[in-house]
């Protein structure tokens, strides 16, 4: 999802000043083939069943409750005082059926906190269910930051951990790769703490696990002193921009761009370490730019090139945007538009060639309207990292909940696997556990590590399984 | 001429628009009550506290005044099974309705703190 908060320029694309003119050609209602459900996503807590959904509402269980452990300890008890399958739920930002079961949903909520911090090592100690949000404040207050964030802040510190949860920039790895040091309650109740010296295999398997491996309590990461950026949002016509994004992120700590469909124009955002202390914080347009997208598609949606026309008419290339604040600040954000999502990571060398493609996919379908992101992300270690031993790009296509994403996969799939793509864990993916295990160099050593912490499947729901390629439970 | 536009499409709606003194007033309020305070911090603050979120802000009056009209229990079940924006129990699992209904006295509440 664009980290629309950056692009007040864009309220040049104010095209519901013009669409009333146009009325005659609005689209009719579109048939929405698989409509994500737009109505209350609960979790209720009960002595029965626990109804439970993610944020997008591509992912529902019905649970037979929904715990939260209040320490380490409390889970080791759960472990051992019951069977059963044990997921783990953060902020239920993945799109991805990780978290569904009929056993138990825990939640790491009141696990949340800064743990202490060392200025000497510059590191930071959490509990493992601390929301990116809290994290970043809760750093601050000790004049710290972490290297990177991902563009939406609601994740827990586990849950970004352990789906390789990623922001932008070609010297920045994902957020696990600078975890130095993991707490984890095993399915048999041991509590484990791994590094790259303790227990070094472990530690590779489990940085990225998706909650496979037992339950993440504590993670030290290693921070930097607390930093300000300073941000440059501007439009350009995409071709000139994919001409220079790779230049543009080797000069840039962070960049970035959103393709905008049907306009020929693209986004760039681009954000440099600012040492200075005046706060600039424009107010953000993100929801009148996807609202002025979508009208301009509800309107013009029939006729593409008339659509490419008048966005260009109302786009103004020159309008750029500044800001300046501290990173947390201005990585990430909230997201009031909720959407459902494919992203996959691929070559670096192969990225620009690939959005091309993915660009060209998009644009066979006249609905599609949401910006599409392009990001990139250092390579890491982490055995199950899209980016192991890989510096890449990461290609994200959304659509908005209440429209139609059943194309995300099978359309934009095929495009993403010539191109040797590594899907999110966390987004909309057809990847199988034969295509994964050819795409990860360690596969087989994580999946031996599974076996032997969670020979009986305790943290397996079918959607894991299915990506181990371990047989259904009876 | 089409910021314009959007600038009068944001004022139709004939309410105040919270500015960055409100959103600073926000991030620093906190409930009374320490545990309250601290599932607040975890859970609300992240959204509540933010103009770009959508969500009405904490302290900020004018954001709250046609939700409290809809009365305490739709409230608590907009936050309980989710709503618009809103994540079902708003990022705070040990939450019951009381902790609920509670966060949002406590967010609905003018501010009064001057710069």
């Amino acid at each position: 999802m664009p980290a629309l908060s950056r692009r007040k320029a864009l309220k040049t694309m104010a095209a519901a000043s013009l669409v009333p003119t146009l009325g005659a050609h609005a689209l009719p209602a579109r048939a929405a083939t698989a409509v994500a459900p737009t109505g209350s996503a609960a979790v209720a807590s009960g002595a029965t069943k626990a109804a439970w959904s993610n944020w997008s509402g591509s992912a529902k269980a019905a649970s037979a409750s929904l715990q939260t452990p209040a320490d380490a300890a409390a889970v080791q008890q759960l472990f051992r005082e019951t069977t059963g399958v044990v997921r783990c739920v953060g902020a239920g930002h993945s799109f991805t059926p990780l978290v569904p079961t009929d056993g138990t949903i825990l939640s790491l909520d009141r696990m949340a906190g800064l743990i202490g911090h060392n200025k000497s090592t510059m590191t930071a100690s959490f509990h493992a269910g601390t929301r990116l949000a809290q994290l970043s404040r809760q750093l601050d207050l000790v004049g710290m930051g972490l290297r990177n964030l991902p563009d939406i802040d609601a994740q827990s510190f586990a849950g970004a951990i352990s789906t390789a949860t990623h922001g932008t920039g070609a010297e920045l790895p994902a957020l696990h790769a600078d975890v130095q040091a993991l707490q984890i309650v095993t399915p048999r109740g041991e509590l484990l703490e791994c590094s790259a010296t303790k227990q070094p295999d472990l530690f590779a398997a489990a940085k990225v696990s998706l909650g496979s491996l037992g339950v993440l309590t504590q993670a030290t990461t290693t921070v930097l002193p607390a930093y300000g950026l300073q941000r440059k949002v501007w439009l350009k016509p995409v071709e000139e921009l994919l001409q220079i994004a790779p230049t543009l992120a080797q000069q840039h700590r962070h960049f970035e761009f959103y393709y905008l469909p049907f306009t020929g124009y693209a986004a760039a955002i681009t954000h440099d370490v600012y040492t200075g202390t005046e706060v600039v914080h424009p107010e953000a347009a993100d929801e009148e730019m996807l609202r002025d997208l979508r009208h301009l598609r509800d309107w013009l949606g029939r006729f593409p090139d008339l659509r490419r026309w008048v966005a260009k008419k109302l786009i103004d290339p020159n309008q750029t945007e500044l800001a300046q604040d501290r990173s947390w600040k201005l990585l990430s954000t909230q997201r009031p538009t909720k959407f459902n999502e494919t992203e996959c990571h691929v070559p670096r060398e192969l990225g620009i060639a690939c959005v091309r493609e993915i660009i060209q996919v998009l644009e066979r379908r006249n609905d599609v309207f949401f910006p599409m992101e392009f990001r990139f992300i250092k390579a890491d270690d982490a055995w199950l990292s899209p980016f192991y031993q890989r510096d890449s790009c990461s290609i994200a296509v959304h659509a908005a909940v209440g429209e139609p994403y059943d194309y995300l996969v099978p359309e934009i799939a095929p495009v993403f696997r010539k191109f040797q793509g590594r899907p999110h864990w966390g987004k909309l993916h057809g990847h199988t556990a034969a295509d994964l295990s050819a795409l990860y160099p360690r596969w087989k050593d994580f999946l031996a590590v599974r076996a032997q912490l969670d020979p009986t499947g305790r943290m397996l729901n079918p959607h894991l399984r299915s990506l181990f390629g371990i047989a259904q439970s009876a | 001429m089409f910021a314009a536009a959007l600038v009068l499409a944001a004022c139709s709606k004939g309410l105040p628009e919270a500015g960055p003194a409100d959103e600073r007033r926000a991030e620093a309020a906190r409930p009374t009550d320490a545990l309250l305070a601290q599932k607040y911090e975890r859970a609300c603050l992240t959204c509540h506290a933010s103009i770009i979120s959508k969500a009405p802000l904490t302290g900020f009056a004018a954001h709250w005044q046609a939700r409290l009209q809809q009365g305490m229990p739709t409230l608590v079940a907009h936050v309980r099974d989710g709503f618009q924006g809103m994540p079902a129990r708003g990022f705070c699992n040990d939450c019951n309705d009381q902790d609920f209904a509670a966060l949002i006295v406590f967010m609905s509440q003018p501010q009064n703190s001057k710069e």
